[in-house]
């Protein structure tokens, strides 16, 4: 047995397999502060709703965190920002280890494998990855479980394009970064990320709309298509303008690294974009048309979306730690 | 040993040779100084005999002659002192330094003789005055001069040596290392390294220390694993697994997909079609060239007709 866990800025989603099955079981990666009183405690208690009560203090975690947000009106805080552990949030490492706990649970046995996803270091900003990786890490361990890092691009490489040797471009398209891989028979010979992604479209739509960032994310998460033919004012007007500017982002950045001079394989690559931000009905579409007016380095043979989006990540991790798994037994 | 030794003996010659203050020198800067001294205390002395009419057998005018003198020409000894001790050695700070002690030395003797023969007024006093206190101020300007080099001085100086240390110090550790060596210490290293999905990984890993959680209330939900489950066939990571095994392992063959070998037989076509239409574009680009030729030929031809 071996796991995969993809630590997200939105959610944490870990998957493994049950008989025939893959299950994936996932968590949003958010909480709520609420003021502690008995007669909450025993709402609390009576709906089955994941907390921690300390002092004064009841911290509510996961999805119900965002059902209390709504009932109560106010903002659930986040301990991932950027793709990595929010370093202006004081709770963040606990609250990460209390939401992976939930979502993992005990190993199976001592020192079960486990492949968590992390990001690579972005070359748009000055954050520097590896002590959110090595926390995850020991967070991990200390649950009982063997934990390695893959970098994302790379996990949605080894969970969609298993048919193409494992070669091909991996974009992630995540709530805090966008992650790019490329591989070559399962090696990466490029990758990056950039911390831009599904919270900076929501932000700055948000602020071009005047709506609150919550009311946009649930607007982009039921039914947004990116269409360019909205009603004036709409927040689906400015959604799909800034799907279109992240896109644009992406490609661009993926076109500069690809000119660095690196040696690329000469053979026609797939595309394959994953993740929350590239759900929305007509984006890959939009990509596929901006990727084709680019002039890149490298030939690319088809764009695609991963069979499940938001859990190609958690997929791939599985893969890699399922192999290792195999190699080392 | 030996070469310890030398390389002190290297450190040694390279701080005389540039900034170190040689001996002689130092001596007699201490001598002038010392000198100066005993002179402006022999002046302060008749100064304080004169002013309490300590019984002598001197008379006043006399007492403050000699202390006029001994000041007048102490005070520029001990300055001259200084800037000797401390100045480095270059021409133009001993002609100050001479000239400084002249003026000075002159306008005292001046003023002595002035007092002694009761011509202490107007206008030759002004003259003394005047001419005293710029040879002062040349050898305190000279004096001050000479410290700030110095203190400059020694500062590059430590660096300088730290410098020179620590590239004597790489120069006698470098080791030559055979082939053997080299690999003992790659197979060493690795092996205390982790594997990643991306090559080698050596950073120490962090350990979390256990908290203390007894002020902690959990609800019951949080006994046990609790998110949205979502179920899905496994066949396809079976695949993925079972490719990803035998690419690791070198078990299997690298099996590319006909999707792959089409994208070849594409790229291959892409590149055949690409070299027709430059070498299309080579022989258009000629035969312009060779239009243009023939009309400047014509052009002059009509010119020179």
């Amino acid at each position: 047995m071996a796991k995969g866990l993809d630590v997200g800025t939105m959610n944490i989603i870990c998957a493994e397999k049950e008989g025939d099955d893959i299950v994936f079981i996932q968590q949003r990666d958010a909480f709520i502060e609420l003021e502690f009183n008995e007669l909450t405690q025993k709402m609390l208690n009576n709906t089955n709703v994941l907390y921690i009560a300390k002092g004064n203090v009841i911290n509510v975690l996961g999805d119900d965190a965002l059902n209390f947000a709504n009932i109560f009106n106010k903002r659930t805080r986040r301990p991932m920002r950027n793709g990595i552990i929010s370093p202006e949030e004081k709770s963040a490492i606990p609250m990460v280890k209390l939401i992976i706990e939930k979502v993992v649970g005990e190993p199976n046995y001592q020192n079960e494998k486990l492949y968590l996803s992390s990001p690579a270091n972005p070359i748009d900003s000055d954050i520097d990855t590896l002590y959110h990786q090595k926390t995850l890490e020991s967070i991990l361990r200390k649950i009982g479980y063997d934990a390695r890092t893959i970098n994302e691009g790379m996990a949605i490489i080894y969970s969609e394009l298993a048919d193409n040797g494992f070669s091909g471009l991996g974009i992630s398209l995540g709530a805090g970064m966008t992650n790019v891989a490329l591989g070559y028979y399962a090696t990466p010979v490029l990758s990056f990320s950039l911390a831009r992604g599904g919270d900076w479209i929501d932000q700055q739509t948000a602020r071009a709309t005047g709506l609150p960032v919550e009311r946009i994310c649930t607007i982009k998460e039921k039914n947004f298509k990116l269409s360019y033919v909205t009603e004036m004012g709409s927040p689906e007007g400015a959604l799909a303008v800034y799907h279109n500017n992240l896109i644009s982002y992406v490609i661009n950045y993926l076109k500069r690294e690809l000119t660095k001079g690196i040696t690329t394989p000469d053979i026609s690559v797939p595309v394959v974009l994953a993740g929350g931000t590239a759900m929305p009905a007509g984006f890959t579409d939009q990509f596929r048309k901006q990727l084709h007016e680019t002039d890149l380095p490298i030939n690319i043979s088809r764009v695609i979306l991963a069979n499940d989006p938001l859990f190609s990540v958690a997929r791939g991790c599985l893969i890699a730690a399922t192999t290792e798994e195999g190699t080392t037994e | 040993m030996q070469t310890k030794k030398s390389n002190k003996k290297n450190i040694a010659n390279y701080l005389t040779k540039n900034d170190k203050i040689s001996d002689k020198r130092f001596y007699f800067g201490s001598m002038v100084f010392i000198s100066g001294i005993i002179l402006c205390l022999v002046g302060l002395f008749f100064l304080v005999a004169y002013k309490i009419n300590l019984t002598f057998h001197i008379s006043n005018n006399v007492r403050v002659a000699i202390a006029m003198g001994s000041l007048g020409i102490g005070l520029p000894l001990v300055l001259s002192g200084v800037a000797i001790n401390f100045s480095p050695k270059r021409n133009y700070t001993y002609l100050t330094l001479l000239f400084g002690i002249v003026l000075s030395w002159i306008s005292t003797i001046f003023g002595v003789n002035a007092y002694l023969a009761n011509k202490w007024y107007h206008p030759l006093i002004g003259k003394v005055a005047i001419g005293y206190g710029f040879g002062i101020l040349l050898l305190a300007g000279t004096s001050f001069a000479a410290l700030v080099m110095y203190v400059i001085a020694s500062k590059t100086t430590a660096y300088k040596t730290e410098e020179l240390i620590k590239k004597t110090k790489f120069f006698e550790e470098r080791k030559v290392y055979t082939d053997e060596e080299i690999n003992r210490d790659i197979e060493e290293a690795l092996s205390t390294s982790k594997y990643t999905w991306g090559g080698p990984s050596k950073i120490p890993d962090l350990i979390i220390k256990s908290t203390d959680e007894s002020d902690l209330t959990l609800s019951k939900a949080m006994f046990g694993r609790a998110g949205k489950i979502t179920r899905v066939s496994a066949d396809s990571i079976n695949n993925g697994v079972k490719s990803l095994r035998d690419l690791r392992s070198g078990r299997g063959k690298i099996e590319s997909s006909k999707s792959d070998v089409q994208d070849l037989n594409k790229v291959a076509e892409m590149l055949r079609k690409a070299r027709e239409k430059q070498e299309k574009e080579k022989e258009i680009i000629k035969e312009k060239k060779l239009i243009k030729e023939w009309i400047k030929i014509i052009l002059k031809k009509v010119k020179i007709k």
